[in-house]
């Protein structure tokens, strides 16, 4: 959706998608309980938890063992007024990564989140 | 106008372009992607399609408006004159495509083919960003153009025929 970081603010593009959501698959949905529409929250392995929350998606294009979410969005500066805490940043759950020592190579698939239907930072201000 | 479904992505370039090349003011489109996803992981049948006003041949939106200003002309083209619209919404109500808005300056609004594009020999705007090309607009009336020959040629299908308003938008399925 958004390239760059720099097409976050962009009116023409939050008209299309204003946030991101987390596409979840159906059966997971059903055991957690959650519904399309619905706020939630991500947390890591690392303990590392989502700033902002997400809505959920329940659909069957989603593995039941992935979420899936569009990356670009969940910016946490607040002069990006359409796009500040839209949705929320997968980029800020990837906190394991293993570089491939001569090319630089980085993997990033050893992160695995838990979702959560509380909101974690209700104690402190963002 | 002809949309091949097999090649549409969804990238949403359409609605922008639209956006862009009519005035269309932010929260309101003349154009839209619909996702249709039948059947359950991870057998899945997945639909993406560009939608808009289809410009019936049998327009409810026509002969519902009270002032006329909802008219179609020779070739086929639904449009709305504005300053002679009063802004009832009957139209709109009437379109089982939901295809028409209430433009904040109060007349009503929706796609118009680019006929001021047409006019001047070019296709319109939506039809020319698509970076698919998935989408064909040309006179279904010529035997020889390129959409006659797409429908001739390829299954497809048109939205709600059973209202019987008679689309000619096409989608190649």
């Amino acid at each position: 959706m958004h390239t760059f970081s720099r097409t976050a603010n962009n009116p023409n593009l939050n008209d299309l998608k204003k946030e991101n959501d987390l596409w979840v698959n159906p059966k997971v949905a059903r055991i957690l309980g959650i519904k399309t529409g619905q706020y939630v929250w991500l947390k890591n392995q690392d303990d590392v938890t989502s700033t902002f929350s997400i809505k959920v998606r329940v659909t069957e294009r989603v593995r039941w063992d992935s979420v899936y979410m569009v990356h670009g969005f969940g910016h946490d500066n607040k002069k990006l007024t359409r796009a500040y805490a839209k949705g929320i940043n997968d980029t800020q759950l990837i906190s394991k990564i293993a570089v491939d020592p001569i090319m630089g190579g980085t993997g990033i698939r050893g992160n695995f989140v838990t979702i959560l239907t509380e909101n974690p930072h209700k104690n402190i201000e963002i | 106008m002809v949309i091949d479904t097999l090649k549409c992505v969804g990238c949403s370039d359409c609605v922008v372009a639209c956006q862009t090349e009519n005035d269309v003011p932010i929260g309101y489109c003349r154009d839209w992607i619909t996702e249709t996803v039948n059947g359950s992981y991870p057998t899945i049948e997945l639909e993406l399609k560009s939608e808009r006003c289809n410009h019936c041949d049998n327009a409810p939106c026509v002969r519902c408006c009270p002032t006329g200003a909802s008219h179609q002309l020779d070739n086929g083209i639904v449009l709305v004159t504005g300053n002679e619209c009063i802004g009832c919404g009957a139209c709109i109500e009437s379109c089982p495509y939901d295809a028409r808005y209430q433009h904040p300056d109060g007349y009503v609004d929706k796609c118009t083919f680019c006929h001021h594009r047409l006019e001047k020999g070019q296709l319109p705007a939506c039809v020319s960003v698509c970076p698919t090309k998935c989408m064909y607009f040309g006179d279904l009336d010529n035997p020889n153009s390129e959409v006659s020959k797409l429908l001739k040629n390829r299954k497809h299908k048109t939205l709600a025929p059973e209202a019987g308003t008679k689309p000619q938008v096409y989608y190649l399925t």
